[in-house]
């Protein structure tokens, strides 16, 4: 099957990313995690598997590196804005 | 909402993990669907919904590319949908569609009926249609 990879906007994760997507889909999709996260960040994303480095870059919301830590780019905005979204509400559009 | 409520059986097209399915996939996919619910007695709608021209988490997310979605809406009026079937998966990335494979999934059942557009309106990071096939 042809698929759309290589340089394409989304690529398929590397394995070695498999906790941090997780975490991240957590955050888009699970409202107890999202506020698990949001009262202790560091208890929520160890329990959640993710390593020193892990931690740093999505305490940071550095998107590039996060990207190229492995990170489906979808799971990184939906996660970022799941959780400003909790923090206030906005006018996105 | 009427009463009883109507069933919805949702469908789920995968658009954003590789490997997605092709955009010719989705069509005949959808014309399989066409197919059965043609032989339906039910009334049936089919709703696809997907963002035109959105590169969510990405550096495009504020460059979409409206013009793509302009010549999809002339081809969809024009009663041409099958010609989205041949666009390619890099295409629709590219173009920040890549969830229009709701949409051709849905061609596929109404095949080259033309369509009613009823709006496009562009925003700062995205492309909203209303786009309607009368049965």
């Amino acid at each position: 099957m042809r698929t759309v990879d290589g340089d394409a906007h989304y690529r398929f994760p590397p394995a070695s990313a498999y906790r941090l997507n997780r975490c991240l889909f957590a955050l888009k999709s699970d409202a107890v995690f999202r506020k698990s996260f949001q009262q202790d960040a560091t208890r929520a994303m160890t329990e959640a598997g993710l390593d020193d480095r892990e931690q740093k870059l999505l305490l940071a919301g550095d998107r590039d590196a996060l990207v190229a830590a492995g990170a489906h780019p979808y799971l990184v905005f939906m996660a970022e804005l799941r959780v400003r979204m909790d923090r206030s509400a906005f006018e996105y559009f | 909402m009427p009463d009883p409520a109507p069933p919805i059986v949702p469908l789920h097209v995968n658009v954003y993990l590789p490997p997605q399915p092709t955009p010719r996939r989705c069509y005949e996919w959808g014309r399989a669907l066409g197919e059965i619910l043609g032989a339906r007695p039910e009334r049936v709608a089919l709703i696809a919904s997907g963002g035109m021209s959105h590169y969510p988490g990405t550096d495009r997310y504020a460059s979409p590319d409206v013009d793509w979605d302009r010549r999809v809406l002339e081809t969809l009026a024009a009663g041409r949908g099958r010609e989205l079937a041949a666009v390619t998966g890099e295409e629709l990335d590219k173009t920040g569609n890549i969830e229009l494979r709701t949409w051709i999934t849905l061609l596929g059942a109404v095949g080259d009926r033309p369509a009613d557009v009823y709006c496009y309106e562009p925003s700062w990071h995205h492309g909203n249609a209303i786009v309607e096939w009368r049965l």
